[in-house]
């Protein structure tokens, strides 16, 4: 499916007009992008916890170590053994 | 290449790793082992998502594949070790069998919630990037095969992992040096 044809499924389904969409669409990608660009920095060392913990919440800053946490010590684990 | 690894014995395994490699089509990855437990409720989901055991036995690398019968009737094995309410029953059925085995043995899992609690209790979860990094350090694979499993595996298998830990991964094992 089309970007386009996607657009006018969201305004079929929704009732919402194309230009409505659009812009909560940019809003939510912009979001997204965001999101991804503070867990980048601070995976890369290049952002603080504080920082993270004040753009993302306590949730997503816990999910994010977890994750970092465990890939560091899967490829720990591959390189040294148990 | 010369390595301090080695191949080791046995580990119990969820439906995500087996899944994802295959995804890929590098479940070989899983002969750093040379036998794969998975309870019943595993064997189940694989064979739900066209994975049944018969079909994957024979391409792990050498590795043998064991289905383990769960010890009650329910199959609800797991439920008490406490604390699982994050847990599928698959996971659960994976956590019973690791406790059976005192968590000795390595339990391999991408489920986060799996490996919490097998860290709790002191085991050690493994998940498809360390084997895919074992694999190399075993020398089983070449250092350009491990690129591209890597890059295949977070982009194209079902792991869903987004772009800033791809990068996080892809820098850990940048300069791993080649065979």
């Amino acid at each position: 499916m089309t970007l386009t044809e996607k657009l006018s499924y969201l305004v079929s389904q929704r009732g919402e007009d194309e230009a409505t969409l659009l812009a909560r669409a940019v809003d939510t990608g912009v979001e997204t992008l965001y999101r991804e660009a503070v867990i980048e920095a601070y995976l890369a060392g290049r952002c603080s916890r504080e920082a993270l913990l004040q753009e993302l919440g306590p949730a997503i800053a816990a999910e994010v170590d977890q994750q970092r946490e465990a890939l560091r010590r899967d490829v720990e684990w591959g390189l040294s053994g148990v | 290449m010369s390595s301090g690894a080695s191949r080791v014995s046995k580990a119990l395994s969820d439906t995500g790793p087996i899944l994802h490699l295959h995804e890929i089509e590098r479940l070989d990855a899983l002969g750093v082992f040379t036998q794969i437990e998975v309870p019943a409720r595993v064997a189940l989901e694989l064979e739900r998502l066209g994975l049944p055991p018969a079909a994957i036995r024979g391409r792990l690398g050498g590795a043998e594949l064991v289905v383990t019968a769960p010890r009650t009737e329910q199959g609800d094995e797991g439920d008490e070790i406490g604390e699982n309410g994050l847990l599928q029953p698959a996971d659960r059925q994976v956590l019973a069998l690791a406790s059976r085995s005192r968590f000795r043995l390595p339990v391999l899992t991408d489920d986060l919630a799996l490996r919490r609690r097998v860290e709790q209790e002191s085991g050690v979860a493994v998940g498809s990037v360390g084997l895919l990094v074992r694999s190399f350090k075993l020398g089983r694979c070449r250092r350009s095969d491990l690129d591209q499993a890597v890059e295949a595996l977070m982009s194209r298998s079902s792991l869903h992992m987004s772009r800033p830990f791809r990068r996080y991964v892809l820098e850990l094992i940048r300069d791993l040096a080649d065979r």
